[in-house]
């Protein structure tokens, strides 16, 4: 069956979306462009006056950048889901996701991986993070999961990138066929000569298996590690064995909703609509229902052990989280996590786009908020009723938060322009 | 076999493991609790590796599917086998001084009906995917919402109380992951006869679950690591004394190094090999390795903390795992009958 | 590329496939045959029974020495510098396994890459400057034995 007029048609679609921007592209850019130079000057104030224009201080002395940090990592770790693990499970859906959900990893992990910087006093001085022999004759302590979040987010980056441009080389030599001028000698460098020999495809083959089978166990390592952050202490609240695999799926709940909010519109924008059908949607929309069942539990079984148990530490925080000073974000946390996930028990909302978009919304605020929950109410209430307070962001947190949405936003649509949005190799193997 | 004879073989077994339990069990005693947490887990693992297959309409689970569903009487057994335990109630310290959560009664009934729960779940499910219907998937759902509750309760209830008040948060949810786990293995090996005995359509049922083996293997050590290395950093003593009682001792401690290795460390680096992959002797043998690690890990949480009866503990045992043996049995014989 | 080489082209996979056979059956050396697809068809490796990627070398020799190589320096440190910290032990195994399976990862991950540009003959600079495109074409490549190298 001759099928090139369907090749010529996926590499015109896909190489299509990356030509001349419409406005609507060019307001989603600005908007997203200035919030992150919002961002970035909010972070150069907070440097040149000091840390004490960022609200966090005694008790709760982990505040808004940390639920960013966990909030971030967590929507990367989807992206890898999709990519490596749905690969492994040849789950066919994958390919109209994966090019999208390795670049959302790739963003979330370098947006993720400031906030260790910008929590830092002396932000200039983040390589004694690093293990090397230096004048202070010190070495790291490897004991700490801090540095533990060192190796695992970094290690996480690499190989993200690695997987990230090797599924592209293919599709990169696709591109140089389709421009010109200085935009296909740079697809050209990057595709470094791809030719689509027997033994290129070998050996590709086996390297995307095999960085597959790498990403997966990074997907559980690494959150359980930022969880760890947390369990390694003896925090009441935060010192919870159960915290790695609620952790993960909290991760892959609120990066699946992620990919959500990203294609919805983007798929309108590029004019990829028939690559991205309602088939798929209602396939990461189980994805997002079998998370947000095991989130649940996770709550379900923290709040009745901390009942069972007696203890009048962890028992006082569970209290405090529900009818503390906090407590609306805690009952919004539920309504966004537990209670309206389990619309997706609903064939005919699983299938209805805009549904799922406004629904991806509203996980995503309920996830932020679940980070928010955990680290400050723990760190409000601890076992010291003398130092027990109170903590409010201030505009210079609120702005750097508002600052990594911005960043977020705005790589990705430069990726949407710059790179292929699917994988056309894919596609053209999977056939009409 | 048919149905009803299944359920005839439940109730004898039931009364055989309460006649074992009347003779040799004194009136504190936890054996029968032991053999309890090993086969439910696994028993209730493989109908939902059954309701996974409807869930996902995957092709290479489809041949292996009826296979399994013919599982689902015993379930059955574990509610009745609970029953039997509950005269042992006394050796909970809790039921000594009950409060509103913790007393005997409300233990029973609860437990009971835990454990119930997956057997009416199941026999609804099943009859729905022989008769092809509509709600298929829903009772799929239905079912394996009721094997986490029930293994929940077996985690939280039934072992954790032995240690009250020390709790575990990810107990549950590892009771769950053993259980699938121990399907998987069950399910490797099922592959494997029926691979032997009737043929191709059984090759990627069999294939799969190997791989599935050593990412199982992978997932139950991340979740053994995960509590053991949260207890072990924090450090707080009334938490670390739960690992202290198991590592102190020698013959634990060695227990615990056998469970270990059982469980992940053999089974995952065999099966890296392709040949050993494509053994279903060896496959065999690395799942029946997996079942006494699991077997040896129920023995580590209850032996210090309660008194068991070597006798009556191997009979209980070997009576429980009798409708496993039945299962695979019966499909050589079957598959024998028509060459 | 030598000038002794004959090339067909085809449009459609299924007719690839079959030319391929046709010519592996007619005693051409499998050693001289050689494809250009647009995506990978698997077929073509059963064909020309080519043998299983070498890149699984490189993976578990990057993979064992980043688990090794970070162990043993992780505890060199821990030993060069000796601080007791939240009273675990100067060596405490739990808590460097962490470090040691991210790092098993990374080498692991990099020297995959590594190998796979190394076996796959990338980045060719001739080739980056000018790219043999064969667009979506299967193509079958035939070297001729008996000629020139």
């Amino acid at each position: 069956m001759n099928l090139q007029p369907f090749y010529q048609q996926v590499e015109q679609d896909v190489l299509g979306a990356m030509r001349k921007p419409s406005l609507w592209y060019w307001i989603a850019l600005v908007l997203s462009a200035g919030a992150f130079a919002f961002g970035l000057f909010a972070w150069g104030y907070q440097i040149f006056t000091g840390m004490g224009v960022a609200g966090i201080s005694h008790p709760v002395g982990w505040g808004v950048y940390i639920t960013n940090f966990v909030f971030w990592v967590g929507i990367a770790h989807s992206g890898t889901l999709i990519s490596a693990v749905l690969f492994l499970f040849r789950a066919r859906f994958r390919s109209a996701f994966n090019r999208i959900a390795e670049a959302m990893t790739v963003i979330a992990v370098m947006t993720a991986g400031l906030y260790p910087l910008i929590h830092l006093g002396r932000v200039w001085r983040f390589y004694y993070l690093l293990p090397y022999p230096n004048q202070r004759i010190l070495w790291v302590n490897f004991r700490s999961p801090l540095i533990w979040d060192v190796f695992a987010v970094s290690t996480y980056l690499t190989i993200s990138l690695i997987f990230f441009y090797v599924g592209m080389i293919p599709d990169l030599a696709a591109a140089r066929r389709h421009f010109t001028g200085i935009r296909q000698w740079v697809y050209k460098v990057l595709s470094l000569g791809w030719e689509g020999t027997l033994n290129q495809w070998r050996h590709y083959n086996r390297l995307y298996i095999f960085l597959a089978a790498f990403a997966t166990p990074l997907v559980v390592s690494v959150h359980s590690v930022v969880s760890w952050d947390f369990a390694m202490s003896i925090v009441p609240g935060w010192h919870s064995t159960i915290f790695a695999p609620y952790f993960v799926a909290g991760a892959i709940f609120s990066g699946t909703a992620m990919v959500i909010t990203l294609t919805v519109p983007m798929r309108k924008i590029l004019k990829i609509e028939k690559y991205i059908t309602v088939d798929h949607y209602e396939k990461l929309s189980k994805v997002l229902l079998v998370t947000a069942l095991i989130v649940s539990f996770s709550y379900i079984v923290e709040m009745a052990l901390a009942a069972y148990s007696g203890n009048i530490f962890e028992s006082t925080v569970f209290k405090y989280r529900m009818v503390g000073h906090y407590k609306f974000f805690f009952w919004l946390m539920m309504f966004c996590n537990v209670l309206l996930p389990l619309s997706l028990f609903v064939k005919k909302l699983r299938r209805n786009i805009k549904f799922l978009f406004v629904l991806s919304l509203f996980v995503n605020v309920g996830m932020w908020l679940e980070r928010f929950n955990i680290i400050v109410t723990s760190l409000a209430k601890e076992y010291n009723p003398y130092s027990w307070g109170t903590y409010t962001p201030t505009l210079a947190e609120v702005g750097i938060t508002i600052g990594s949405f911005g960043m977020f936003f705005t790589f990705f649509l430069i990726f949407t322009k710059m790179l292929p949005v699917l994988s056309i190799s894919e596609i053209k193997e999977q056939g009409k | 076999m048919k149905t009803r004879t299944q359920y005839l073989f439940v109730a004898v077994i039931a009364l055989l493991v309460l006649g074992v339990d009347l003779l040799l069990s004194p009136k504190m005693d936890s054996s029968v609790l032991i053999a309890l947490l090993s086969w439910s887990a696994i028993g209730q693992g493989v109908i939902a590796m059954s309701a996974a297959a409807d869930l996902s309409q995957g092709k290479w689970i489809a041949a292996i599917r009826p296979y399994l569903q013919q599982y689902y009487p015993w379930l059955l057994l574990f509610p009745l086998v609970f029953l039997v335990f509950s005269r042992h109630v006394a050796v909970y310290n809790w039921s000594h001084h009950p409060n509103g959560w913790l007393n005997p009664s409300f233990f029973i009934i609860r437990n009971t009906i835990a454990l119930l729960l997956p057997f009416i779940l199941a026999h609804v499910y099943v009859k729905a995917s022989q008769n092809k219907s509509q709600r298929t998937g829903l009772f799929a759902v239905l079912y394996i919402f009721s094997f986490l509750v029930s293994q929940s309760f077996m985690a939280y209830d039934q072992v954790m109380t032995f240690e009250y008040p020390w709790i575990n948060t990810l107990f549950g949810g590892y009771f769950f992951v053993e259980g699938l786990y121990g399907g998987i293995a069950f399910c490797a090996i099922l592959a494997g006869i029926l691979l032997g005995k009737k043929g191709k359509s059984f090759q990627s049922a069999y294939r799969d679950f190997t791989i599935m083996i050593m990412g199982f293997a992978l997932l139950w050590a991340g979740l053994f690591y995960s509590q053991y290395l949260v207890i072990w950093y924090g450090n707080i003593p009334e938490e670390v004394s739960y690992l202290y009682k198991r590592m102190a001792v020698p013959s634990l401690k060695y227990m615990g190094a056998y469970v270990l290795a059982t469980v992940f460390f053999i089974p995952f680096f065999a099966l890296v090999s392709r040949k050993i992959k494509s053994k279903p002797l060896a496959v065999g043998f690395l799942s029946l390795l997996i079942f006494s690690g699991l077997l040896v890990e129920r023995m580590i949480f209850i032996f210090p903390v309660a008194p068991h009866n070597p006798p009556a503990q191997i009979i209980q045992f070997l009576l429980l795992a009798l409708p496993f043996l039945y299962l695979l049995f019966k499909q050589s014989r079957q598959s024998q009958e028509n060459p | 590329m030598s000038s002794s080489e004959k090339t067909y082209e085809f449009h459609a996979k299924e007719d690839f496939l079959e030319k391929l056979e046709e010519l592996v059956e007619s005693g051409i050396d499998k050693k001289n045959l050689s494809t250009l697809t647009p995506f990978h068809v698997h077929e073509v490796e059963h064909i020309l029974e080519t043998k299983p990627s070498a890149l699984r070398f490189f993976t578990l020799v990057g993979a064992l020495s980043g688990f090794f190589l970070s162990f043993v320096f992780i505890i060199f440190t821990v030993l060069d510098w000796p601080l007791i910290t939240g009273g675990k032990p100067l060596i405490s195994i739990p808590a460097f396994i962490i470090v040691s399976f991210e790092c098993t990862i990374l080498f692991g991950g990099i020297v995959s890459m590594i190998g796979f540009l190394h076996l796959s003959r990338l980045p060719d600079i001739k080739k980056i400057v000018n790219p043999r495109e064969c667009g979506n074409q299967f193509i079958i490549i035939q070297e001729q034995v008996g000629g020139d190298k």
